[in-house]
């Protein structure tokens, strides 16, 4: 397959799941307090750390870390929570890693991943501007009660697929 | 099937039959809750009592509600059985509508407990149906988005509250919705 072909490829693949975009929203949703320039600057480990999980060989653990990660952020935002300077870092290099995972990039050629990852950071900035342009327009306090609604109910997600999980490993 | 429907989410993009799967599985989640009218009361009515209800409750109702609905997803799931269910959900749009029409100020604790047991019948009527769907995920983005918007829809309507008429189509609502309820608690009797 040519590399262009390849990297549409990616690029569908991430958009055709569920898994992923739920991350990349959340990621969003919790970036999008800070300035436009650092939320978008985050966007870079996002990105790296997600390439990482390419060179990483799947396991059990990795398949629940996504689910974890939309559970815990989503939980956080939900109550009110913005991230400071650095756990913005470490929230972005998390959310990369819980992309990698369901865009299934441990699997995925070197054109499919960065098919993958330009899907993945193009929405994200769109994301952000909207974010800020629609926080401009409306009252903040709506905005902030849509972030807060919307990340529960990720949130429930990420506990619905953990649970799901749990229920089916029962004896 | 469970362990191998969420191993389909991490598969890659070969799985073609997945994608058509998570795709079903996502449009029939966006229209669970349009199509039952019970679930579309329920999350419209929760978004205009919070909304009326003023802060804190005007977020956390709407926050708190799918967060207990998950905990009644799993009970469904596990084939936890819980009593007259359908019932339960009947009850919840009706008592919803009537404590919009009666402008009811709930105490906090009160009304988070009622949102809260509503949201477990009406997550357990939601987990006994998730296996069989085609992904999980998708199915739950779909019903979250849906949901999450009639929320939203309800609390913009709450939002009148503020106006001159606003009060009195609000309370109107809360008859319709009251009425509904009723019918739907007779329709299973």
């Amino acid at each position: 397959m040519n590399p262009a072909a390849a990297s549409l490829d990616g690029a569908r693949y991430l958009l055709g799941s569920a898994l992923s975009l739920l991350v990349l929203a959340v990621t969003v949703l919790a970036l999008c307090d800070i300035s436009l320039r650092r939320g978008l600057l985050r966007l870079a480990p996002m990105a790296a750390c997600a390439a990482v999980v390419a060179l990483v060989p799947p396991s059990t653990v990795q398949a629940h870390f996504a689910a974890a990660y939309l559970t815990a952020v989503g939980l956080a935002l939900a109550a009110g929570l913005t991230p400071g300077k650095y756990s913005a870092n470490l929230l972005a290099a998390c959310g990369g890693l819980a992309l990698g995972v369901t865009a299934g990039l441990q699997t995925a050629t070197a054109a499919e991943t960065a098919g993958t990852l330009a899907a993945a950071i193009l929405p994200c900035i769109l994301g952000l501007a909207v974010i800020r342009a629609v926080t401009h327009a409306v009252r903040h306090s709506a905005a902030r009660l849509g972030r807060r609604i919307a990340s529960a109910w990720i949130a429930a997600i990420g506990i619905l697929l953990l649970a799901l999980d749990l229920v089916d490993k029962r004896p | 099937m469970l362990r191998f429907v969420l191993l389909m989410l991490c598969a890659t993009a070969a799985h073609a039959h997945a994608e058509r799967a998570a795709a079903g599985g996502f449009v029939t989640g966006i229209l669970h809750p349009l199509l039952g009218v019970d679930h579309l009361l329920a999350m419209v009515a929760v978004g205009i009592w919070g909304a009326t209800l003023g802060a804190p409750l005007i977020w956390a109702l709407p926050v708190a509600f799918p967060l207990l609905m998950v905990v009644g997803g799993v009970l469904g799931i596990a084939a936890v059985a819980l009593p007259h269910v359908e019932v339960g959900i009947a009850m919840s749009v009706l008592l919803l509508g009537l404590a919009i029409l009666a402008d009811w100020r709930a105490p906090i604790v009160i009304a988070l407990a009622l949102v809260a047991l509503f949201g477990i019948l009406h997550g357990h009527a939601h987990g006994t149906e998730l296996p069989a769907s085609a992904s999980p995920a998708a199915y739950s983005a779909g019903f979250v988005l849906t949901t999450g918007l009639l929320h939203l829809c309800g609390i913009a309507l709450g939002m009148l509250h503020s106006t001159r008429a606003g009060p009195m189509v609000l309370r109107t609502c809360g008859g319709v919705i009251a009425l509904a309820g009723a019918s739907i608690l007779l329709g299973l009797a």
